[in-house]
């Protein structure tokens, strides 16, 4: 006689469910490339550097570790959205600790419910200034003055830092910014993404395939609820097609917090369980994971 | 229309692309014209090689630094990295990289042209690479730190 039956999961404890897996998984891809290549996003913009630098001294273009790095992410990124940014990146994974961090802390001990952040209006204005930052860094480039950048780089304190060392004397002005970047880091979700990384700026200007995009059903939606709105990290509508849309990194915190799971990508639409599109992403991160490694050993 | 922000993102795409490939083809052309100079140069050089070579042998009791084979180290971005300086006649005819195990390869490569500079104007003192600074300040460190062995 069996006593205890497993009671079956209403629909309200699966989606539960379901979100929290979706959650470690993010967290395990995302640790698993912070610690086996933290460099990669440095790798990726030094490859648009070396383009700039060439074309600034009037050189043939050479193909690179960097190069390659560079095309392998843009190529990515064209074909399946910016999953580097969201979930591969090890400058993104630190700005997602430290958000969580500081909403542990305001919540542990200054007891608040709904976590500071910055207005929608600032972020709307902020996420502009990295096509600025980019247009900025590749006039530098093309005019060899690339040398007053030295020590400034809050990337390269961060990536030796990720070597277990100290930043060396000289850094003094990348310290700084990296502090900085890391108090903004959390006051707003992806601060350092969306509002300054010139190469997110590169993947935004990009024409990812329009059906790889995630898409929201909005005729199923409950009235007035804006849940996948209140969990975007870059404050975006969410609309079937709009311009902002490429400011999207990939994170998917709005498919999970859907109630009526109404924002899909291509592989959710094939299969309704977890399990397809997890194999799908398993997959293509394994392959991402390749190539960037391939790109450093050579 | 539902893909005119897509369309007119590649559209852009492919003009940049269009353009470096313009690019590249010219710095090519241009990069052949180059090498051609550079044939006539290294004839003209190969006889200017005799009258440098009195010259540098003038240098030599000015340099100060003793004949031999000295080692020196550094801290570079991974681990230390140590060098092996080969002094002939008064001058740094060599620099070899005897261990360099904690640099990353792409950026080890990149800073590897300040080796061929040092010897070309036989001091330590150049710019670093920018992108590879760590590992560019470790090689300078290293042959600095050799040639004051070869010096005091």
């Amino acid at each position: 006689m069996e006593k205890t039956q497993a009671k079956p999961l209403t629909a309200a404890q699966q989606r539960q469910r379901d979100k929290k897996r979706r959650t470690w998984l993010r967290t395990g891809v995302q640790l698993f490339f912070f610690v086996s290549m933290p460099g990669a996003f440095v790798a990726g913009f030094s490859g648009v550097k070396q383009i700039f630098l060439h074309i600034g001294a009037g050189e043939v273009l050479s193909v690179d570790s960097f190069t390659l790095s560079l095309l392998g992410l843009c190529g990515f990124t064209l074909l399946f959205d910016r999953f580097f940014c969201g979930y591969a990146c090890a400058f993104g994974s630190l700005g997602d600790a430290v958000w969580a961090l500081s909403g542990l802390i305001q919540k542990k001990l200054f007891h608040r419910k709904k976590q500071l952040r910055l207005p929608e209006r600032a972020v709307l204005l902020g996420q502009k200034v990295k096509y600025l930052l980019l247009a900025w860094l590749v006039a530098l480039y093309v005019t060899r003055q690339e040398k007053m950048l030295t020590g400034a780089s809050p990337w390269e304190v961060f990536s030796r830092l990720t070597a277990l060392h100290l930043p060396p004397e000289g850094f003094g002005v990348g310290i700084g910014l990296l502090v900085l970047i890391l108090l903004g880091m959390a006051v707003q979700p992806r601060f350092f993404c969306q509002f300054l990384c010139p190469m997110g700026a590169v993947f935004a200007l990009l024409p990812v395939l329009p059906f790889a995009r995630l898409h929201r059903k909005s005729d199923g939606c409950i009235p007035d609820c804006n849940a996948c709105k209140q969990q975007c990290p870059v404050c975006l509508k969410l609309e079937e097609t709009s311009l902002r849309s490429a400011e999207c990194i990939a994170c998917e915190a709005c498919v999970g917090t859907c109630p009526k799971q109404n924002i899909h990508r291509w592989d959710t639409t094939l299969c309704k369980h977890l399990w397809l599109p997890v194999l799908g992403k398993g997959l293509l991160f394994f392959l991402l994971g390749c190539w960037l490694g391939f790109c450093r050993f050579i | 229309m539902k893909y005119k922000n897509f369309l007119l993102r590649a559209v852009n795409l492919l003009l940049i692309l269009g353009v470096l490939w313009q690019y590249q083809q010219v710095a090519l052309t241009r990069a052949a014209a180059v090498s051609q100079r550079e044939q006539e140069i290294a004839e003209v050089e190969a006889y200017n090689a005799s009258v440098l070579q009195a010259q540098s042998a003038a240098q030599a009791e000015q340099s100060g630094y003793r004949d031999g084979i000295y080692e020196g180290s550094a801290y570079g971005f991974g681990d230390v990295i140590r060098v092996s300086v080969t002094i002939q006649n008064g001058k740094m005819t060599d620099i070899a990289v005897l261990d360099a195990s904690g640099e990353d390869k792409p950026y080890y490569k990149q800073a590897l042209p300040l080796l061929d500079e040092m010897l070309a104007v036989q001091s330590a003192e150049v710019d670093t690479v920018s992108g590879a600074t760590l590992t560019a300040e470790g090689l300078i460190g290293a042959v600095e730190n050799a040639l004051g062995k070869a010096a005091g």
